[in-house]
């Protein structure tokens, strides 16, 4: 059984013009290009990989945020702006599981997650805006084959990152708890450098009684915020793994403050990130929906 | 009309051919107001999972 994507097939025929001179339909392992130029992708296989994405989730905390997008552009050549704004509206629905089965720990610094999600919002839009560049900015040739711009570039990002990602978990695996010799752990962070960014006196300057923070440059809080967004912006993913070591070293917030604030913000950008996106065209509804049910169970699974 | 179909309807482009996509109204609320919905709905369904079988689910999202 297969499913017509309608936001996924408008812009694949956008990005592949050759699509329009098709005279029969094209079959992949998993998806099916009609004649017409629609897009159907089997529905057991999406609810696998919903199912299969959230398991991962709930493995290794959060990664398989990186895997999404390029997991459907590769099983169901769903457009790179198409897997990335049905997976930020997707976030929307597992950051209010998040935060709701938070709530109550009183762990949110509401201050602090407004203040980062200015910042947040700004990157986000330009995030955004870089991905609908991409989309529009038509295709190169590569070895005498036609390829989009956007396929090529997001292709590259997603498999730099998961490279990292890959390398990182290697190395840690690796590490011998207690053999300091033989630790072949992440460097430690530059201390120096976090130290004089936390000296910054640049005003105006902010205080965040509820984390225990006297005053803190506002013009940190707002980077710290914008980096993450923009980077959820461009890939869709949830950047806690730049936002939460940044909450704690950088700002000086304590843990616990950290985590509840993190999700806090999380769900306000989500809900801004897809109301962008939407607006551009990238929320593939159908699809969001069944990843979302298959998902969360999921990462129930994998704990 | 299937809910589906329906869907897929407010799912394509009000603007003419060739020029940028532009969203009908439903779609771009729809965005927003599903997932929230699901989460509400997802969250509520663990909740009781967890008072029913006395166990405790994990709190990570993906």
């Amino acid at each position: 059984m297969t499913i017509t994507l309608p936001i996924a097939s408008h812009w694949q025929k956008i990005l592949n013009p050759a699509l329009a001179r098709l005279t029969g339909p094209v079959h992949g392992w998993f998806y099916t290009i009609q004649a017409n130029g629609d897009l159907a992708v089997s529905l057991v296989t999406l609810i696998l990989l919903g199912f299969a994405l959230g398991l991962l989730g709930g493995l290794f905390g959060g990664a398989s945020g990186f895997l999404m997008a390029p997991a459907l552009n590769i099983v169901g050549n769903i457009p790179y702006n198409v897997a990335v704004g049905t997976e930020l509206s997707l976030l929307v629905g597992t950051a209010t599981v998040a935060n709701l089965r938070h709530r109550g720990l009183g762990s949110v610094d509401y201050k602090l997650g407004l203040l980062l999600f200015l910042g947040g919002g700004l990157g986000l839009g330009i995030g955004v805006q870089l991905l609908k560049f991409l989309t529009y900015a038509g295709e190169i040739s590569l070895w005498s084959q036609k390829i989009s711009l956007v396929q090529l570039i997001m292709s590259l990002i997603f498999g730099g990152l998961l490279a990292w990602i890959g390398r990182q978990a290697y190395r840690e695996a690796r590490r011998v708890p207690g053999v300091e010799s033989f630790s072949a752990g992440p460097a430690p962070p530059p201390i120096s450098a976090v130290f004089r960014l936390q000296e910054l006196t640049l005003p105006p300057r902010v205080s965040l009684p509820r984390s225990g923070v006297e005053a803190v440059s506002l013009w940190l809080i707002l980077g710290v915020g914008a980096v993450s967004g923009l980077l959820t912006g461009l890939l869709g993913v949830k950047s806690s793994f730049i936002l939460l070591p940044a909450l704690v070293y950088l700002l000086g917030i304590p843990m616990f403050i950290s985590l509840g604030t993190n999700l806090f913000e999380y769900l306000i950008l989500a809900l801004f990130g897809a109301l962008i996106h939407s607006m551009e065209g990238n929320v593939e509804l159908i699809l969001m929906i069944i990843l979302l049910v298959t998902a969360i169970p999921g990462s129930q699974c994998g704990v | 009309m299937t809910f589906g179909d329906w869907l897929a309807a407010i799912s394509q482009s009000t603007a003419p051919a060739g020029k940028s996509f532009g969203p009908h109204w439903a779609y771009v609320i729809l965005s927003l107001m599903i997932p929230g919905a699901l989460g509400l709905i997802m969250a509520s369904i663990l909740k009781a999972v967890e008072k029913i079988f006395g166990i405790k689910l994990g709190r990570d999202d993906i």
